[in-house]
């Protein structure tokens, strides 16, 4: 046999293959992390310590937590509600919804941007509308947190569809003639079944929505201090040659990857717990 | 309570699911809706349970007017196909669903509830596993906790889709048996889906038989294996041979004989003289001996014994014919391959030609049934 792991030949390929993938790994990705810390700590741990309680810094850190704790959440509901009603219904339009929920991927995270500017921007759309109520969107927090939302709208979504799809509609009907009503069986039947896979496409949404730049640079205006999250005041820093400053910042959103990537393998373990005695009752029952 | 259904229709788009049901089922009967995949068999059992929206029709279930009520007030109890049962809820969670989700007043405290899961577990002879989960039970345990979780609710009719569709053939023989008895003792109004002629024959007080979104014939299992109203029935409810014949003067002759088939020999005529189909079930093909007069004549092709029963396969003209008998009935000594052999009919049938389109259909869903009789006539067709 061909891929026989005893036999010599087969061995030295095996060694190769696996050779090549952790080099290339190392060059893609471990190597550029590890640069991220080193560089943030070139001038010693109180400079590091020093960039990160800049004013602008911190005021960074803020708004990118606030527009997170904003479109995270939303997206959440939205991507349940979409979710249910794409695998629980069946109505006109449904294959288009469907489509319209990729869109985000498929869209160029500046074009994203660009909408806002053209609709609520000073020459937009809506834009004389909002400046007579003395309304601010773009180059403000609500254009960030518009951004934001479209960008990471699929992540809850695409991560509910196949599990919610896979389960099918029987525990629901189930529940119905037994009496319950809809937020009941939202709540004690849908809601435990899917709850791992919930938690995943957050986290992924999450992890998205901290670290978007195209988006939001396109409507952010970049004040420093007021409408910079932590990517667009890393780029910012950077132009402006604090190399220790950006990488300080940057290895904030480093470790957020770290905790994301560990997160993730530990949801990872569990769905599948989850998700293997569910595979086998759907067999055998 | 009993149930009436008058005129019940689903369209869906262009094509129509169910046409004009008419249906009565009895207080405390066990009635089958027996059909083909695709007869509207289970769209009928779920338009009853609410669970699908009818076109047109009335639903009374005993008194009232069904349609207009929400699945959860039509005090139904609904047995899934493949259970449904809540997969994070253990097998006690699972039970009291339905008392647990009661609103207000009617709905039991802890211990009303605990005391009832009790009994129903008892019932269903599942007692000591309340902790588990569905996952941690067999297909015939699950089955039990669905029936359970069904009648927690103290419905007044029970339905169940293909109840035994997902157990092995040796659990689903005993577990109907079962199912039979608790209907008995429950004296529930009970409707059962199915699409196994064997299950419907052995477990139903009366069955209706579905195809293409009508209902073919109603009757007690031994009215319409005696009597089936259409070549349809007749091939869908065991295995059944097909001759070619022809009808003429009030006799049927079959086509390359001298003589016509002796009157005693055939049951019914339904066909217009001229060309017809003859339906004769394996069982009621006898080989004669050299002194009797024979209806018709055929030529060896093959011969097995299955169990106490000898299976004959002949030959006539390009027709296939499958005989069936107790081994002690024949003498199998001239039985070769190639002998010919002359053939007495019973209990023959005659349709019209046209009306056995569908039947090959018919066969090929009742061989998918894995205890159902073999449709002799249909596998042989499929083998060649």
């Amino acid at each position: 046999m061909a891929f026989d792991a005893s036999s010599g030949a087969g061995r030295a390929g095996q060694l190769a293959l696996i050779a090549a993938a952790c080099l290339y790994l190392a060059v893609f990705l471990v190597i550029p992390l590890v640069a991220v810390f080193a560089e943030a700590l070139s001038k010693g741990f109180a400079a590091y310590r020093e960039a990160l309680a800049a004013p602008d810094a911190l005021a960074s850190v803020r708004l990118t937590l606030l527009v997170a704790a904003i479109a995270v959440p939303l997206n959440t509901a939205f991507g349940l509600a979409a979710a249910w009603a794409i695998t629980k219904f069946e109505f006109a339009g449904k294959s288009l919804l469907t489509t319209l929920i990729d869109l985000p991927f498929s869209v160029s995270p500046v074009i994203s941007g660009m909408v806002y500017v053209l609709l609520f921007g000073a020459q937009g759309l809506f834009g004389p509308f909002l400046a007579a109520h003395g309304l601010k969107i773009v180059f403000a927090v609500p254009g960030l947190v518009l951004a934001t939302i479209f960008v990471t709208f699929p992540f809850v979504v695409r991560q509910l569809i196949p599990l919610m799809l896979l389960q099918g509609s029987g525990e629901e009907e189930a529940a119905l003639v037994l009496g319950a009503s809809g937020w009941r069986i939202f709540r004690k039947v849908t809601l435990p079944n899917i709850r791992w896979g919930l938690l995943y496409g957050v986290l992924l949404c999450n992890a998205r929505a901290m670290g978007e730049f195209g988006a939001v640079s396109v409507v952010s205006g970049h004040i420093r201090g007021v409408t910079e999250t932590m990517p667009l005041h890393i780029e910012a820093l950077y132009n402006g040659y604090y190399v220790v400053g950006a990488f300080s910042v940057a290895s904030l959103l480093a470790l957020l990857a770290l905790v994301t990537l560990v997160l993730k393998c530990i949801f990872e373990t569990r769905y599948r717990e989850e998700l293997v005695p569910m595979t086998k009752s759907a067999r055998v029952g | 309570m009993s149930v009436t259904i008058e005129g019940l229709a689903k369209t869906f788009g262009h094509g129509s699911v169910l046409n004009g049901i008419d249906l009565a089922v009895n207080e405390g009967e066990f009635m089958a809706l027996l059909g083909p995949s695709g007869s509207g068999k289970t769209s009928l059992l779920r338009i009853i349970a609410g669970l699908e929206a009818a076109s047109a029709g009335r639903l009374m279930i005993g008194e009232s007017d069904a349609l207009n009520l929400p699945p959860g007030e039509r005090r139904i109890g609904f047995v899934f196909q493949n259970y449904a049962l809540f997969r994070h809820m253990r097998v006690f969670d699972n039970v009291a669903f339905g008392l647990q989700v009661k609103r207000g007043r009617a709905r039991p405290n802890r211990r009303e509830i605990a005391a009832r899961v009790a009994k129903l577990l008892d019932l269903v002879q599942l007692t000591g596993l309340e902790r588990r989960f569905p996952a941690q039970l067999s297909g015939g345990q699950r089955q039990r906790v669905a029936l359970a979780r069904a009648l927690a609710v103290e419905p007044n009719l029970l339905l169940l889709d293909e109840p035994f569709g997902a157990l092995d053939a040796g659990v689903r023989v005993a577990l109907r048996e079962w199912l039979r008895a608790l209907h008995d003792r429950l004296g529930l109004t009970s409707i059962f889906v199915t699409h196994d002629q064997d299950e419907a024959l052995a477990l139903a007080d009366r069955i209706a038989i579905l195809n293409a979104g009508r209902i073919e014939q109603i009757g007690t299992p031994a009215e319409l294996y005696d009597a089936p109203a259409s070549a349809f029935i007749m091939a869908f409810l065991g295995a059944v041979n097909r001759l070619d014949c022809v009808v003429r003067d009030g006799g049927v002759w079959l086509v390359g004989e001298g003589s016509p088939i002796p009157a005693s020999s055939v049951d019914s005529i339904a066909a217009p003289g001229g060309l017809a189909t003859a339906m004769v079930r394996p069982g009621d093909i006898r080989i004669c001996s050299a002194a009797e007069t024979a209806a018709a004549r055929a030529t060896v092709r093959g011969i097995s014994v299955v169990g106490g029963r000898l299976r004959l396969r002949l030959a006539r003209g390009d027709q296939t014919i499958e005989v069936e008998a107790d081994r002690d009935a024949i003498d199998t000594s001239r039985l070769f391959a190639g002998a010919p052999v002359r053939l007495a009919f019973r209990r023959m049938r005659v349709f019209p030609r046209e009306a056995t389109a569908a039947a090959p259909a018919a066969a090929e869903i009742a061989d998918d049934a894995e205890d159902a009789p073999i449709p002799l006539a249909g596998r042989r067709k499929r083998a060649r």
